[in-house]
């Protein structure tokens, strides 16, 4: 084999930045579904004692799945569902979308998200003196939004 | 094998440019938090604590002395507005943490006592058992003054900075101070969601010039607060290396379990002051 330079320093540079790419951390740190299971437990008996259980649908497509996306306790069967689905699904996995703003409300946010299926991203946010459910926006694996749900 | 000095030369280059190009994107930069939503935390934090009367929490307790971090405490403490407070040092997990002062006892309430701690020492303690013995034939462990030697012994704080209160009180004049003054380049950092001792808690790191003003108790402060009481489940400080200088983490925090007077004086029949 006629060696040159070139042959070995151009795989070489491509090597290098492919585990450089591997070896960096995942942006979003990964959260086992036991951990988050507080976070949603908080979630659901805040829903259940809200006085005003009206949800404002930005954008929701009929193919996410069979639930009633106005009625704030369906919407958080709907997100309680997913979030366990992570535990059985490969490569499922909980994310931390840490504390965002949603209106005017200071929120804590998780996620979820799914190598397959039509839901391949689900973030959740609480209200982070309240503990209400207040933002849910699903994306598919495009990245496209196609459900975005608001409580105010 | 043949060489060739430009083929070298722009091979070199690839690497370079790939490298800068492509790491900087993957790399996993330090979210911000926006300083006005900092202050909202500290604001639901102190909305929450003006409904607060009394509470008890027990807190997991670490602090450098003298360039080494000391053994953890483990400290079940009450606490009543004004100003009441009652405190227990108890068992921890052994083998690997023993609580050093395990048994000791402490009460403090603003006008009584003449302002004095009221306290016994516990069976163990950073001396051996025949100092602490002997020290109470000098010392009078029932009117320690707060902010004496032997109060403040080991200790990064006097009593009246230990409460909630006072804590929500560091917090806020920091953050309140990084807003009036921008020049002192004050940021948080989005730590995000955290368990701690299974409490569901959000997180902020406050990254202050920690000599600058008085303001800022020192360069990095992390503070977690709980989702469930609004009150801060960790407080880590670490100077501008990042070396720890406290960790406090609180568990079993209870909001206005509804404590009398009886249960900061040391004649209640549960504590061991006789």
């Amino acid at each position: 084999m006629n060696l040159t330079i070139t042959k070995v320093s151009v795989p070489f540079a491509i090597l290098m930045v492919v585990a450089a790419v591997t070896a960096a951390p995942v942006t979003a740190e990964t959260l086992s579904y036991e951990s988050a299971q507080s976070f949603l437990d908080l979630m659901t008996k805040s829903v259940k004692s809200a006085s005003s259980k009206e949800v404002t649908v930005s954008e929701h497509s009929d193919e996410i799945g069979d639930f009633d996306p106005n009625n704030l306790e369906s919407l958080l069967a709907f997100v309680k569902d997913h979030a366990s689905r992570t535990k059985t699904t490969d490569n499922a996995r909980i994310v931390d979308r840490k504390f965002q703003m949603v209106g005017d409300n200071l929120s804590l946010c998780l996620g979820a998200v799914f190598p397959e299926g039509t839901v391949a991203d689900l973030t959740v946010c609480q209200d982070f003196q309240t503990n209400l459910l207040n933002r849910v926006i699903v994306k598919n694996s495009d990245g496209a939004v196609i459900g975005k749900y608001e409580i105010k | 094998m043949r060489f060739s000095f430009r083929k070298f030369s722009l091979c070199l280059f690839l690497v370079a440019f790939l490298s800068t190009a492509f790491l900087p994107a993957f790399a996993q930069d330090e979210e911000r938090l926006d300083i006005q939503n900092a202050l909202k935390i500290v604001e639901i934090m102190e909305n929450t604590y003006e409904d607060v009367q009394d509470y008890s929490v027990i807190t997991y307790k670490q602090e450098r002395h003298g360039g080494e971090l000391m053994a953890r405490e483990k400290i079940f403490t009450k606490f009543r507005k004004p100003f009441s407070v009652y405190m227990k040092w108890v068992k921890d997990d052994p083998p690997e943490h023993k609580n050093p002062n395990l048994g000791q006892e402490m009460i403090f309430e603003k006008g009584w006592n003449n302002n004095k701690i009221y306290a016994h020492l516990g069976k163990r303690s950073y001396f051996p058992a025949w100092v602490t013995s002997a020290s109470s034939w000098v010392i009078d462990y029932t009117a320690l003054d707060p902010k004496g030697r032997v109060a403040t012994m080991y200790q990064r704080h006097t009593i009246d900075e230990v409460p909630f209160g006072e804590t929500i009180k560091r917090i806020s004049k920091a953050v309140r101070a990084g807003i009036k003054y921008p020049e002192d380049n004050v940021y948080f950092t989005n730590l995000g969601y955290k368990e701690v001792f299974g409490e569901p808690s959000g997180c902020i790191e406050g990254h202050l010039p920690g000599g600058k003003r008085e303001a800022y108790y020192d360069d990095r402060i992390m503070v977690c607060i709980g989702l469930r009481t609004n009150m801060p489940t960790q407080i880590k400080v670490r100077n501008d290396e990042g070396t720890v200088l406290e960790n406090y983490r609180m568990d079993e925090i209870t909001l206005n379990p509804g404590y009398d007077t009886e249960d900061f004086r040391p004649s209640n029949s549960e504590y061991n002051f006789q």
